[in-house]
């Protein structure tokens, strides 16, 4: 679901707990948000019209991540359904920084809050170049 | 004017690279300036005035020198306003 976060757009997506996302306390290991982090970021994409696959193919480019944070506020528990709320935060030419917000659909609870910055780089060399204007631009940069 | 330019240079690039002394000559990465670095840092410098530096000159930004003479030529290539 499109809607916007500080005037921007936000992508909101639905994640079901597997039973192979938990751990032995039962609860989603630490590990495992950094998968949802990054569907909604692929998702937040998709929605604004890029398709990232698509991105990297004919552009020859990546979107590598190089600083994740994530602030854990509950646990969340295997076939639980979450909200995965992502937008972006601040983009430039250099970065674009992604936050998100997690949430139990059933009461809204918070379970964890993010940023992910991401940069650009051709493929397969590994070059840094800036983030597209275009992309910027989508994403409300 | 041309020293301020270079001086207001070096005061970007060393907030945005959080690098205290920032040498006339001294290649970027001696000081820790990565790539990416770099790029934040004509994102700054496009910014502050309002100018347009390509892809293709990027890699040439090594130094604060090299900065200084890139930057020199775009502007005097802008367009007056």
């Amino acid at each position: 679901m499109l809607g916007t976060r500080d005037g921007r757009p936000a992508y909101t997506h639905a994640i079901r707990v597997g039973y192979v996302d938990t751990d032995a306390a039962g609860v989603v290991h630490h590990s495992q948000y950094f998968r949802y982090l990054e569907q909604g970021r692929v998702e937040l994409m998709r929605a604004v019209g890029v398709d990232y696959r698509t991105f990297e193919l004919t552009r020859g480019l990546g979107l590598p991540v190089v600083e994740a944070r994530l602030r854990y506020r509950a646990p969340a528990r295997f076939d639980e359904l979450l909200a995965l709320e992502t937008w972006l935060h601040e983009g430039s030419r250099a970065k674009l920084v992604f936050a998100s917000a997690l949430r139990r659909a059933s009461d809204d609870t918070l379970l964890h809050e993010a940023t992910v910055t991401v940069a650009c780089v051709t493929m397969p060399a590994g070059a840094i170049c800036s983030i597209p204007l275009d992309l910027r631009e989508k994403l409300g940069a | 004017m041309n020293r301020d330019l270079k001086e207001n240079l070096r005061r970007i690039v060393a907030e945005v690279s959080e690098v205290d002394e920032i040498p006339d000559d001294t290649d970027f990465r001696e000081l820790g300036i990565d790539s990416m670095m770099g790029i934040e840092i004509v994102a700054e410098i496009e910014r502050t005035y309002k100018i347009s530096v390509p892809e293709s000159e990027l890699k040439n930004m090594t130094s604060l020198t090299r900065v200084h003479e890139l930057v020199q030529t775009y502007l005097a290539a802008a367009p007056a306003g």
